[in-house]
């Protein structure tokens, strides 16, 4: 690993990248090598040498580092950015008339301004040199959904599993989009027609490698957006379901998904909006299998970040198009994504927000997102350690200048090791300016005070890992100021070292003080164990805020904090009451995100690739609950195919109902009550009505 | 008969053939191994025609199992491949790994058979005191924490292989010779089972001793879910207040919970001298599928990872033991690696053998050095010491399936280098009685009896 300071290939181009670009970037293939196996939106090319090369160090041979031993572990200045390690970026421009395929190297796809492009790192320099580029920044991180799966026997869910199913129409004409992760049971009885045939029209895997099963999607003319994974067709899978018997095979081994995990979560997302025991039982079904490969060789050369979600919403969107097309009546389409992002503004003002605010933009489309299950900041129960998931948020106020507030921040160790990169994203009003220092755990020594418009990058602490500040003023899509820490593990080839456990101390000083206030988020790692490094366990782990930090709102899913989405919070229905794991609003601006929330504790839907003896799970997470929206919001569009996404928010804000105790105000566990979908399709119905009053008296 | 032993890792698999061609595949090691040494022998197979008649999986430990689980995935690979070329997809890649053979039989114990109805919550539990245990600063517990995670897998694995075996899948038959049931010791003993010209005789597991395996675990599972729960609940009480020292008892218990964490172990962790500690030996291990193979006068002894006490047991109850309780076999796969657990030195007098085959690579420090040391002296050591078999002074070889030189783990390397020393030291001083081999290179060597 580089020693910062010194080599610094990608300089002068600071400001149009978003910090952590910049960081990945002065790092050689090597360490972008091991990087990759953790970092969502950096994957080493088909080629790369690096890839296949540097070990993974992991195992009971591997040797953590000793202090004395640093020292071998150094290398020299870094001549330029590598050119076998690609970022997965949005690119905004100035101009989005600018357009044509190959503009900038990796280019994907385009929506107004914004350019999703996998970019080799060595070309980042000629990208910043483009005078019509605004700002370069990586995908966001999704993070693994993590719904409670129950482990309770459970049989066949009734067919009316909804109270007031029994009166709602059946969703015939609408399309629902579903992407997610772990596979989609295509065969499983909850999807099959009265002719056994699957209502699945399409599969996109996006980890499909060539020839591994069937070929890619076809993109949209001067693009390759979707030239990669493979696409499974309704004949494909209904040819696999035909031939299964007569080849002692499950229908979903002889059209392979990448994964098709027993009691998968796609396959329980889909069965809630649109089984036949589901809120949608006669609505056509699409999924979108986002990558998450099993092997850490898969994961160096794949990406699983926010531009996957940008694309597989223009593909589900493309699909709707199609199929209207051809059945000569338009088709709308209700996608759902129960997965979630961490980073960013919790604005609204990421890239992939704004692409999907976009393309909601048109009517016949709408998208609901899980609020997310960071909603828990102690233990519920014996045994019960949820709430390491729940503290991501601190916020604060300084109340004048020349004082300071420390946010403590948690990384746990002691014989396990944490070889994530962890990030803390403070964000403040664009009046104020803020310095910010840091202190390691059992330290008494502060780094900084880093002020406004400076940095450290890479500076390596003693006891071997690496420690990123960058002091940002203005971001450029939403103008605040922002301050980023990254620690990241020393991950050199001669050994690795964790990130040092404990306390880690965050002070923030008032250089100027007009507003004060701030907001920080963890950029949530799942956690994740990933073997031995000799004789510690190595961990991808949440780093969180102690209780002193935590502040318990404002945890929604920044994916959940778009504009145009439908953000859904987790109803324990039996109780009447939000479950404690769903993450609370509002929005960084004030906005009421959860929208609404619906059926998402115990549920009892499809358990995929089970057997035809284990058909049923039960799951709990807002998982769970935004299928349930995105079921109805299909329901509403099938009466209604003309209504807009926001049309939608509104009708289901305008219907939703109260829990006990509650008003009609906006709160920031339940949104706006609990939908009613009955009542939402009777008001869509409504939505062109008018009478013309003029000439009564 | 003739035996192929193939390189497997720290595991075992072997390839047993017939005077009339009949074949077992007798596990499969790991799917890494399975692959590199297993898979081309059993493609020529395939080639020319041939069948496996029987897949035996001596008991469901990885290092057994997964081997067994790779070789259905690549019949599965290529079944999925025929039917996308035929169906729209020319350009669909070809496995990478050669087609095994068509395979008649499988016979294998499933753990949630053996287990019934609580399979499940065991192995959740084992997962959850796993991850505990694997914070521990004792290196003592932090190894039985990754026993127990090996367990993990191989029970989901075992789940893996019966889902794949299964009518709605491929189809294979599973046990016949006990009617689809456990394959176990029948009292009075059964007919032994028919293959070609091949007898094999149940020698292990006993109905009673899986009886007490399944109590074993149930009382495990009674005594330590309130114990992991005080543990988890304990840590997460002073969570609340928080300060580092406080999350590390979260996720790792202190050390004066030892105590606690020795009761969550379904083992005996206290460390033992003797050879052939039984207590040591995993419940899984103690459930091996054992028998003896007859030939046309040859005998052959397949022990998985059982223990002596069994062995000796299941061979009595089907009379093949003389009047002194001795046994002498042709070949004798040494049980469970060579592990210093699973044998004593009485054993070695009453069980002797032509040929002795000793699967394990260095790992886990198996072979180990005493228990080679133990058959030595059954054979060739002080009169005290030695076997009273009328065959017992006959030259007899110990064979390996690893060497220093294949083997790839560095301390590994080290323990097959103490092998390979001792085995010469023993050679030398053998009067010529005692040869060796070890596979230096290529997959496999073959015994013919």
């Amino acid at each position: 690993m580089p020693r910062g300071k010194r080599s610094r290939p990608l300089g002068n181009e600071f400001r149009k990248f978003q910090p952590k670009l910049r960081m990945f970037a002065n790092c050689d293939s090597k360490v972008n090598a091991l990087r990759a196996e953790h970092a969502a939106a950096v994957a080493m090319t088909e080629t790369s040498q690096a890839a296949k090369n540097v070990p993974i160090m992991r195992g009971d041979d591997a040797v953590p580092l000793k202090r004395g031993e640093l020292g071998k572990t150094r290398v020299g200045r870094l001549k330029s950015t590598p050119s076998d390690v690609l970022a997965s970026v949005f690119i905004e421009t100035l101009d989005a008339s600018v357009k044509g395929r190959g503009r900038f190297p990796g280019q994907r796809a385009q929506k107004g301004n914004l350019i999703t492009a996998r970019v080799p790192l060595s070309q980042l320099k000629k990208i910043a040199a483009d005078e019509n580029v605004l700002h370069v920044e990586l995908g966001d991180p999704l993070t693994d959904p993590n719904p409670v799966v129950l482990a309770d026997k459970v049989s066949e869910p009734p067919r009316l599993r909804f109270k007031d199913a029994a009166n709602l129409p059946d969703g015939e004409g609408a399309l629902i989009g579903i992407i997610d992760v772990q596979g989609f049971d295509f065969s499983h009885p909850d999807f099959l027609d009265a002719n056994g045939k699957t209502r699945f029209v399409r599969i996109w895997d996006q980890g499909a490698t060539k020839g591994s099963s069937r070929p890619h999607p076809k993109s949209p003319p001067g693009t390759t957006q979707f030239d990669y994974g493979a696409e499974f067709r309704q004949e494909h899978l209904n040819a696999a379901i035909a031939n299964s018997p007569r080849l002692g095979l499950p229908p979903y081994e002889l059209e392979r998904q990448t994964q098709m995990v027993p009691g998968s979560h796609a396959t329980h997302v889909a069965s809630i909006a649109a089984g036949n025991r589901g809120v949608a039982p006669k609505a056509m079904i699409a999924g979108v299998l986002v990558s998450l490969p099993p092997g850490d060789l898969d994961i160096r050369r794949s990406f699983y970040d926010s531009t996957r979600i940008a694309d597989a919403v223009d593909y589900l969107i493309g699909l709707a198009r199609e199929l209207s097309e051809k059945r000569r009546k338009p088709v709308p389409l209700s996608i759902n994504v129960s997965l979630g992002t961490n980073g960013h503004a919790h604005d609204g003002s990421s890239a992939v927000s704004r692409w999907i605010d976009s393309a909601m933009s048109v009517p016949g489309r709408c998208i609901c997102v899980a609020a997310g299950n960071a909603g828990q900041e102690a233990a519920q129960f014996e045994g019960d350690s949820g709430w390491v998931m729940g503290r991501i948020h601190t916020s604060g106020q300084i109340p004048a200048r020349g004082l300071v507030k420390d946010i403590e921040w948690i990384v746990v160790g002691n014989g396990l090791m944490d070889l994530s990169e962890n990030e803390l994203e403070i964000w403040y009003s664009p009046q104020d300016r803020f310095a910010v220092q840091v202190r390691p755990p059992d330290s008494d020594e502060w780094i900084g005070p880093i002020e406004p418009r400076e940095f450290i990058e890479n500076r390596q602490l003693r006891d071997g890992s690496f420690l990123s500040i960058y002091n940002e003023l203005y971001h450029p899509s939403n103008g605040a100021n922002y301050i980023s820490i990254y620690l990241a593990p020393l991950l050199s080839e001669q050994g690795i070292v964790g990130i040092p456990a404990g306390r880690w101390t965050v002070r923030l000083i008032g250089d100027e003080v007009r507003d004060g206030r701030y907001h920080g988020w963890i950029e949530r790692d799942d956690s994740r164990p990933l073997g031995r490094v000799g004789p510690k366990e190595a961990w991808r782990f949440p780093s969180f805020f102690s209780t002193a930090s935590n502040v318990d709102d404002s945890s929604v899913s920044s994916l959940a904090c778009g504009n145009r989405v439908i953000s859904v919070a987790n109803l324990d229905e039996p109780f009447e009451r939000i479950n404690v794991t769903s993450s609370q609003g509002p929005t960084r601006d004030n906005r009421n995100k959860p929208d609404t929330a619906a059926p998402g504790t115990n549920i009892v839907a499809a358990k995929g690739f089970a057997g035809p003896k284990d058909l049923w799970v039960k799951m709990t997470g807002t998982s769970m609950a935004s299928p349930f929206v995105a079921g109805v919001a299909a329901l509403m569009l099938a009466a209604e195919p003309k209504l807009t996404a926001a049309q939608i928010e509104g009708i289901i804000v305008r219907t939703a109902r109260p829990l006990p105790g509650g008003g009609f105000n906006w709160h920031n566990g339940a949104g706006f009550g609990r939908i009613d979908p009955a009542a939402c399709i009777a008001e869509a119905k409504l939505i062109h009505e008018r009478k013309d009053r003029t000439g009564r008296r | 008969m003739k035996l192929t032993v193939f390189q497997s890792d720290k595991g075992d698999c072997m390839l047993l053939e017939g005077g009339d061609g009949r074949r077992v595949l007798v596990d499969g090691g790991m799917r890494e191994s399975y692959s590199e040494h297993v898979a081309p022998a059993l493609g020529k197979l395939r080639a020319k025609g041939a069948a496996i008649d029987v897949v035996y999986v001596s008991h469901i430990d990885q290092d057994h199992i997964s081997g067994v689980l790779q070789m259905m995935d690549d019949e599965v690979d290529w079944r999925v491949h025929d039917y996308q070329v035929k169906h729209g997809n020319p350009k669909h890649k070809k496995p990478g790994a050669p087609r095994p053979p068509k395979v008649k039989h499988i016979w294998h114990n499933a753990f949630h058979e053996q287990l019934k109805r609580n399979a499940g919550e065991v192995g959740d539990m084992l997962a959850a005191s796993a991850a505990i245990l694997s914070g521990s600063d004792v290196g003592e517990v932090r190894g039985l924490a990754s026993s127990q995670a090996d367990l993990v897998t191989s029970i989901a694995e075992a789940i893996q292989l019966s889902r794949r075996v299964s009518p709605d899948q491929l189809g294979i038959k599973l046990n016949h010779p006990a009617g689809g049931r456990l394959m176990m010791v029948r009292d009075p003993p059964g007919a032994p089972v028919k293959l070609g010209g091949m007898r094999l005789h149940v020698i292990g597991p006993f109905e009673e001793d899986l009886a007490e395996l399944r109590k074993q675990w149930n009382e495990w599972l009674r005594d330590n879910k309130e114990r992991l729960k005080k543990i988890q609940a304990t840590a997460d009480d002073e969570a609340g207040t928080f300060s580092v020292r406080e999350i590390d008892d979260l996720l790792l218990p202190k050390l004066g919970q030892a105590k606690e964490l020795e009761a969550l172990l379904p083992l005996d962790s206290k460390p033992v001298k003797k050879l052939g500690a039984r207590k040591k030996v995993t419940v899984p291990n103690l459930a091996s599928l054992m028998f003896l193979v007859e030939e046309r006068g040859k005998t052959l002894l397949l022990t998985g990872d059982g223990h002596h006490k069994d062995i000796l047991k299941g061979l009595a109850h089907v009379g093949k033991l003389d009047a002194a309780g001795g046994i002498h076999v042709n070949v004798l796969k040494v049980q469970h690696h060579g592990s210093e657990h699973n044998l004593d030195l009485p054993f070695c007098q009453k069980v002797t053998a032509d040929h002795y085959v000793f699967c394990g690579n260095g790992e886990h420090e198996n072979p180990d050095l005493d228990v080679i040391q133990a058959i030595a002296d059954s054979r060739i050591g002080k009169p005290n010491q030695l076997s009273s078999n009328a065959q017992a002074g006959n030259p007899f070889k110990f064979w390996f399936n690893s060497s220093r030189a294949v083997t790839p783990k560095k301390e590994a390397k080290a323990h097959m280098t103490k092998v390979t020393n001792l085995v010469n030291k023993l050679a030398a001083k053998s009067g010529g009685r005692l040869k060796s081999h070890f596979i230096e290179a290529g997959p496999s060597f073959v015994i013919k009896v």
